[in-house]
C-alpha cells in the first residue's frame, strides 16, 4: 500500500488502517436487536398461506372458518390487497392468482403461532389449475401457458449494439458458438426476511429487515394512500441481504395489512423454506455467444443472446451488466436480452445481480477462443482489456461515448498471476500429469459501476463533542456503520471512539433508496464528508474566539483539540467549545459528480488453482487470489472481510445452491440447507483465500473510495471453470460442477480418441 | 408441526407397554434429530404420542460381551465415534459414526436412530404421495434422481442414509429387538429390507418393537478397516456414495473380505462378488480394481445417477488400497 494521503496533501489519521466492526460485540454477544428480537406489547403473530399449486387462479377464497377462531384477530386475501404494484414486480401484496408454487395467498393474524397456523388449515380455496412453465425457453413459445394477459416476456428485448458484428465475423479468422447456463439459484440470506407493522391511527411504523428503508417507505405510502411523513421504516440491524431486501417486499404489505385489520402490531417472521422460496433467487440465465478473432489476437466480434428467466413477478433487472461491453476492446458487439416470466419463485437482485452469470459467460468464452487458437489466456486478456484512456459508454447504450479513468484491471491481473504464479498452469491443459489428481490453473476477469449515486445524512455534534451520524441507508455485514463514523472522524478530526451512527431510519435521517450496488460507500460516504466539513467549519468558527480570535482557517481539529495550526500550545478541547457553542447539526445531501467524458468503474480478477479428481470427479480448491481495485481502502479489515465473504459466495455457486425443480410439479424440491448445499466452513478452507487490494484511487468516492460489495462475487465461476479445463481438459459450461458433469465430461474425453485439449 | 402427547417411560418395559399396532401413530423418539427435527417439523408424520427413550438407562452404554461389544440403541453417536474400546474393537465403526452429519447432530443422534432414519429422498421428504407415504409410485423413477439408487432399485429408488449401517454390516454385527411380550436377535444384513421385501418400510422393526441393542462382533485378529464416504459437501451430508471394507490379510494375501456399500442402495449393500474377486489375491492396484468394478455389477442407473458407477468404483478400490 501506497502512502495514505488526502487530496489536499496530508496524511489520513483514521482511513486505511484497520478497525473492527465498532458494532462487533453487540452482534456477537446477542445484544444487537434484530426485528426478530423485538417485542411490542400486545403485538400479534402473523403468517403466510401458502400455494400448493403452481399455476392455478383462484375460483373462491373462504376465510369465515378461520375468522371465526377464537384467537384469531385478522385474515385478509387479494380482496384486502391494494390494487398497488410492488416494486419492481408485476404483482400485488396477495394476487387473484397463483404463479409459482409457495406464493402467499392468505395472511393470519393471531394471538400465538399455534392459533395462526390452525387458522391457515381453515382457509378453503378453490382453484382453477393452469398449465405451468418452468424453462424460459419453454415460456417464450406462443404456445407457452401465460402468467400475464400480454405474455411471459418482460417488455421488449434488449438490444444494444456497437459496430456490425455480421461483418465483424466476416473479418474474423476465428469464431466459435457456445453457450454458457446458469440455473435458479439460491440468494444466500441467513437471516429470514421479519417484518413488525404498527399502526397510530394512519401513521404506520414499520420495523423490517431491509437494505432499502427508503424505497419501503415510498411502496408503504402508495399501497396505504398515505403521505410520506406518515410512514417510518426502521432496520436498524439486517443479518444479510445480498439484494433481496434492497426493495420493498409482499411480506412487509402483508404485516401493515394485518395489523391494520386487526388493530394491534403484527409480526411476520419467514421460516427457512419461506425465505428460500419467497424472497427473491438469483435468476437462471442461458447465455448464447459467438466470438471472433482476428490472428493478431484482437477480439473482434462479440454477438450474445441471453435468455432470463425471471419467475413469477420481477420486472425490473434480469439483463446482462456490462461485461460484454466493457471489459474488452471489442470493435463490433451486439448484445439481445430477453427477460421472461415461468411459474418459478419470484427472482431480484442477488449480489452481482446478472454480472457473475454473464461473467461466468464471457470468461469462459474468452478461455475457449483462446484455446482454440493456442493463446495463453492471460496474455490475450491483457492484449484485449479496455485501460485507463479507452473509450468507453457513459449511458446504456452501445455508442462509446466516455472516456475510462481509474481503470486497473491490468494490474489485478498482473498482481494475481504473480501471486499464484501463473507460470505453473500446464501449458497444455490437462496434459503432463500422473495419476488421478490433475491440477490446472484459470483466470477470470470482471468490472462494475463503483457505486454513488445520491445519499444523505445528518450528523449532530452534541455538547460534550461527542457525535452522532443518521444515515437512512443500512449495514448488511458491509461495515458501513464503522467505515462512514471513521470518515465523520477523519474529516472533523476527532477520535472514531466518539461517533456513533444509527442507520437505516426513514424519519431521522435524510431520503436514500438504500444500500445495495456499491453505492454506500460512495453516496452516502459524500455525504458524510460533506456533512463533517460543515460540522467542522462551525467546530472552528465557534472556537476561534477561545483562541485570541484566531481566524478559523488558522485552526485544525485533531484529537478532539482545536488549535492554532503551527502553534500547538494554542488549543481547546471540542467540549469546551462546544459547552458553549451548545450543539451543532449539519445535514448533507449529495448528488453523484458532473464527471464530464470521464466514466470510473472498478475491475477485479481472480485466480484459481484446482485439483480434479479424474476418478470421483471432486474438485478442490488448492489456492485462490482475489485481486480488486476499490479506490483507497476505507478499512482493510472490512475490505478483506468483503472480498473473502464475496469470494466464498461466488465459489459456493460452483459447488451447490442450485434450487432444482421437479419437471412434473414445478415444486422447489430442495427449499432446505441440506439440501440446496451451502457450503460449510470446511469447503472452502479459508487460509488457501488470498485477497489483494490493488493500489488506486477513485476520482468520485470520499478520500478516493469505490464501492466493493458485488464484485467478489461475479469471477468465481468462470475462474474455477477455467482452471478446471487447465487441469483436466474438460470444459464446463454449467453450474454447479456436479460429480456427475466432471464424470460424465470426463468419460466423454476418454472415448472421443483425438481430442485435443 | 401437529399437536402430540409427549411420554418419557421410566423403563424400556414402560416404554415397550406404550407402543401401538400402527407405524406412525405412537412413535418413538430418541436423538430426535430425524423425527422430530425432520419429519415431524415437515410435517411427514403427524404421530398422536411420542415415546422417548433416549434417557433409558437399559439402552445406553458400550459393554463388553463375549467377543463383542454390545452398544445400547440410544448411545449417543459421539460417544460411540471417542470410546477407546469402540476404536480398539471396531475401529471400523467408529470411523463410520465419525463421518454422521455434524458434530452437534452426533452430540444429539443416537446409534440406534441412525440405523431407523428414514430416507432423504427429495420427493419423501416434500410429502409426495410415493411408495413410502402409502401411494403407489416412487417419483424418483422419472424425476430428479441423482442420489438415488443405482443396486437394488425398485419399486422404490431410495438409498438408506445411515453411515453406522454399512460398517456394522461389515462388521457382522446384529440388533436385539424388544417388544412388550418378548425379544428376538436379528442379523443386521436381515434387519434392513429391500423395496420389494417392504416398500413402507426400511428395517424389520414391528409398530410394537424398539430397537434396544447392537451386537458387534470384535473385528477378526489381523483385519484392517476403513469407511470412505463422498458427499458434495465436507461435512453435513449423506453418502452419494460409501464403502465400508474390512480386510484380513496373510502374507499380502486376502483371506476374508467384507465391502458393504452406502448410499447407492435401498439397503446397505452388502458386495459379495466383490469380496469374493477378493478372496486369494494379493491386494494391489489390479485386485482392488477388479473388486471395485464387481461391487457395481448388475447396476441398474436411472436417469441421472450413472456417476455413482465409476464413483463406486473408484472409492472402493481406494479404499482397499489404502488397508494394503
Amino acid at each position: 500500500m501506497g502512502q495514505q494521503a488526502n487530496r489536499s496533501g496530508g496524511s489520513l489519521k483514521v482511513l486505511g488502517k484497520r478497525l473492527p466492526n465498532l458494532d462487533a460485540v453487540e452482534r456477537v454477544t446477542g445484544r444487537a436487536k434484530y426485528v426478530g428480537d423485538i417485542d411490542i406489547p400486545g403485538m400479534l403473530v402473523g403468517r403466510a398461506l401458502r400455494s400448493a399449486q403452481t399455476h392455478a387462479r383462484i375460483v373462491s377464497i373462504d376465510t369465515s372458518k378461520a375468522e371465526a377462531l377464537p384467537g384469531v384477530k385478522a385474515v385478509v386475501t387479494y380482496k384486502d390487497a391494494p390494487k398497488v404494484a410492488l416494486w419492481g414486480h408485476r404483482g400485488y401484496v396477495l394476487n387473484d392468482r397463483v404463479r409459482f408454487r409457495g406464493e402467499a395467498v392468505a395472511g393470519v393474524a393471531a394471538v400465538d403461532a399455534e392459533t395462526a397456523e390452525k387458522a391457515l388449515k381453515l382457509i378453503a380455496i378453490q382453484y382453477e389449475v393452469l398449465p405451468f412453465v418452468i424453462d424460459p425457453e419453454e415460456a417464450m413459445k406462443a404456445t407457452a401457458s401465460k402468467l400475464f394477459e400480454d405474455g411471459n416476456q418482460e417488455g421488449q428485448a434488449r438490444i444494444l449494439t456497437r459496430g456490425d458484428v455480421a461483418k465483424g465475423f466476416t473479418e474474423s479468422d476465428k469464431v466459435i458458438e457456445r453457450m454458457y447456463h446458469c440455473p435458479t439459484m439460491w440468494s444466500g440470506s441467513l437471516e429470514p426476511r421479519c417484518a413488525i407493522a404498527q399502526w397510530d391511527g394512519d401513521r404506520l411504523t414499520l420495523w423490517a429487515s431491509t437494505q432499502a428503508p427508503g424505497r419501503n417507505q415510498d411502496n408503504l405510502c402508495a399501497l396505504f394512500n398515505l403521505p410520506d411523513a406518515n410512514v417510518r421504516v426502521i432496520a436498524s440491524y439486517v443479518g444479510s441481504g445480498f439484494g433481496t431486501k434492497s426493495a420493498n417486499h409482499m411480506d412487509e404489505g402483508l404485516t401493515a395489512l394485518l395489523a391494520r385489520k386487526a388493530r394491534r402490531p403484527v409480526k411476520l417472521q419467514y421460516s427457512r423454506e419461506e425465505e428460500i422460496l419467497d424472497s427473491n433467487t438469483r435468476f437462471e440465465t442461458k447465455f448464447y455467444a459467438k466470438v471472433g478473432v482476428k490472428k493478431d489476437m484482437s477480439l473482434h466480434s462479440l454477438d450474445v443472446r441471453c435468455i432470463t428467466n425471471l419467475g413469477a413477478y420481477h420486472t425490473r433487472l434480469g439483463g446482462l451488466g456490462n461485461h460484454c461491453t466493457h471489459v474488452y476492446r471489442i470493435p463490433n458487439v451486439r448484445t439481445e436480452q430477453y427477460r421472461v416470466h415461468t411459474n418459478i419463485p419470484n427472482t431480484g437482485p442477488t449480489r452481482g445481480v446478472g454480472d457473475p452469470q454473464e461473467c461466468f459467460g464471457l470468461e469462459s468464452l474468452i478461455d475457449e477462443i483462446a484455446t482454440e487458437m493456442g493463446w495463453e489466456p492471460l496474455e490475450f486478456r491483457l492484449k484485449n482489456i479496455k485501460r485507463t484512456g479507452d473509450p468507453i459508454a457513459r449511458g446504456g447504450a452501445g455508442t462509446e461515448d466516455g472516456r475510462l479513468v481509474t481503470q486497473v484491471l491490468d494490474k489485478c491481473l498482473e498482481e494475481g498471476a504473480a501471486r499464484i504464479q501463473w507460470s505453473r498452469r500446464n501449458a497444455t491443459p490437462g496434459a503432463g500429469q500422473t495419476g488421478p489428481k490433475m491440477r490446472g490453473i484459470g483466470v477470470a476477469a470482471t468490472e462494475r459501476g463503483g457505486g454513488g449515486g445520491q445519499g444523505g445524512t445528518t450528523i449532530k455534534v452534541f455538547k460534550d463533542g461527542s457525535v452522532v451520524l443518521f444515515f437512512a441507508s443500512t449495514d448488511i455485514g458491509t461495515g458501513t456503520r464503522t467505515t462512514l463514523p471513521m470518515i465523520a472522524a477523519e474529516t472533523m478530526g476527532v477520535p472514531v471512539s466518539s461517533v456513533r451512527a444509527v442507520s437505516g431510519d426513514t424519519e431521522l435521517a435524510p431520503y436514500e433508496g438504500g444500500s445495495f450496488g456499491n453505492r454506500t460507500l460512495q453516496g452516502t460516504g459524500r455525504a458524510v464528508e460533506a456533512a463533517s466539513r460543515e460540522c467542522l467549519r462551525q467546530i472552528l468558527a465557534a472556537a476561534g474566539p477561545m483562541l485570541n480570535n484566531a481566524a478559523p482557517a488558522d485552526l485544525e481539529m485533531q484529537d478532539g483539540v482545536i488549535r492554532v495550526k503551527g502553534q500547538p500550545d494554542r488549543n481547546v478541547a471540542l467540549s469546551a467549545v462546544m459547552v458553549r457553542r451548545g450543539n451543532i447539526v449539519a445535514t448533507s445531501i449529495t448528488n453523484q459528480p458532473q464527471t464530464g467524458m470521464d466514466v470510473e468503474r472498478t475491475s477485479g480478477a481472480h485466480f484459481a488453482e484446482v485439483e480434479v479428481d479424474r476418478e470421483t470427479g471432486k474438485v478442490q480448491v488448492l489456492k485462490y487470489i482475489a485481486a480488486h481495485d476499490l479506490g483507497r481502502p476505507m478499512n482493510l479489515t472490512i475490505v478483506e472481510n468483503q472480498l473473502e465473504g464475496g469470494t466464498i459466495q461466488g465459489l459456493a455457486l460452483t459447488q451447490g445452491e442450485e434450487m432444482r425443480f421437479d419437471p412434473r410439479t414445478g415444486a422447489c424440491l430442495n427449499a432446505n440447507f441440506l439440501d440446496l448445499k451451502p457450503p460449510t466452513a470446511l469447503d472452502f478452507d479459508p487460509r488457501m483465500l488470498e485477497a489483494i487490494v490493488v493500489e488506486n484511487e477513485s476520482i468520485l468516492g470520499p478520500y478516493g473510495a469505490k464501492g466493493l460489495g458485488e464484485n467478489p462475487t461475479h469471477p468465481g465461476m468462470a475462474a474455477i471453470a477455467n482452471a478446471i479445463f487447465n487441469a483436466a481438459g474438460i470444459r464446463l459450461r454449467e453450474v454447479p460442477f456436479t460429480r456427475a458433469d466432471i464424470l460424465k465430461a470426463l468419460s466423454e474425453q476418454q472415448t472421443t480418441p483425438g481430442r485435443t485439449a | 408441526m401437529e399437536n402430540f402427547s409427549y411420554s418419557r417411560p421410566a423403563t424400556l418395559k414402560e416404554a415397550t407397554a406404550q407402543l401401538g399396532k400402527e407405524h406412525g401413530k405412537i412413535a418413538i423418539m430418541a436423538g430426535g434429530t430425524d423425527i422430530y427435527g425432520g419429519e415431524m417439523k415437515d410435517n411427514l408424520l403427524a404421530p398422536e404420542r411420542l415415546v422417548h427413550i433416549k434417557h433409558l438407562k437399559e439402552l445406553q452404554g458400550i459393554r463388553q460381551g463375549t467377543g463383542s461389544l454390545r452398544i445400547g440403541a440410544s448411545t449417543l453417536l459421539s460417544d460411540i465415534v471417542e470410546s477407546p474400546v469402540v476404536q480398539k474393537q471396531a475401529p471400523l465403526l467408529a470411523m463410520a459414526a465419525g463421518k454422521i452429519g455434524t458434530l452437534q447432530i452426533r452430540n444429539m443422534g443416537t446409534l440406534g436412530g441412525n440405523l431407523c432414519q428414514r430416507p432423504r429422498c427429495w420427493y419423501y421428504r416434500n410429502n409426495y404421495p410415493c411408495y413410502k407415504h402409502g401411494g403407489n409410485a416412487c417419483f424418483s423413477a422419472i424425476g430428479e434422481n441423482d442420489q438415488h439408487a443405482i443396486l437394488l432399485g425398485g419399486p422404490s429408488f431410495i438409498v438408506h442414509p445411515s453411515d453406522s449401517a454399512p460398517a456394522l454390516v461389515a462388521l457382522g454385527a446384529s440388533a436385539r429387538i424388544v417388544s412388550g411380550t418378548g425379544e428376538r436377535t436379528v442379523p443386521l444384513d436381515k434387519f434392513f429390507v429391500t423395496p420389494r421385501e417392504n416398500v413402507r418400510r426400511e428395517n424389520v422393526l414391528l409398530p410394537n418393537e424398539i430397537l434396544a441393542e447392537i451386537d458387534v462382533p470384535n473385528a477378526p485378529a489381523g483385519s484392517k478397516a476403513i469407511y470412505v464416504k463422498e458427499m458434495v459437501r465436507e461435512v453435513w451430508d449423506f453418502a452419494l456414495c460409501s464403502v465400508a471394507a474390512m480386510v484380513t490379510l496373510k502374507d499380502g494375501v486376502v483371506q476374508d473380505a467384507r465391502i458393504v456399500l452406502g448410499g447407492v442402495a435401498p439397503v446397505p449393500y452388502r458386495a459379495v462378488k466383490a469380496e469374493a474377486a477378493l478372496k486369494g489375491k494379493t491386494l494391489d492396484e489390479a485386485s482392488a480394481t477388479a473388486a471395485g468394478l464387481a461391487a457395481v455389477d448388475g447396476a441398474r442407473p436411472l436417469s441421472k445417477n450413472a456417476y455413482k458407477i465409476p464413483l463406486t468404483q473408484a472409492v472402493v478400490k481406494r479404499a482397499l488400497l489404502s488397508l494394503a
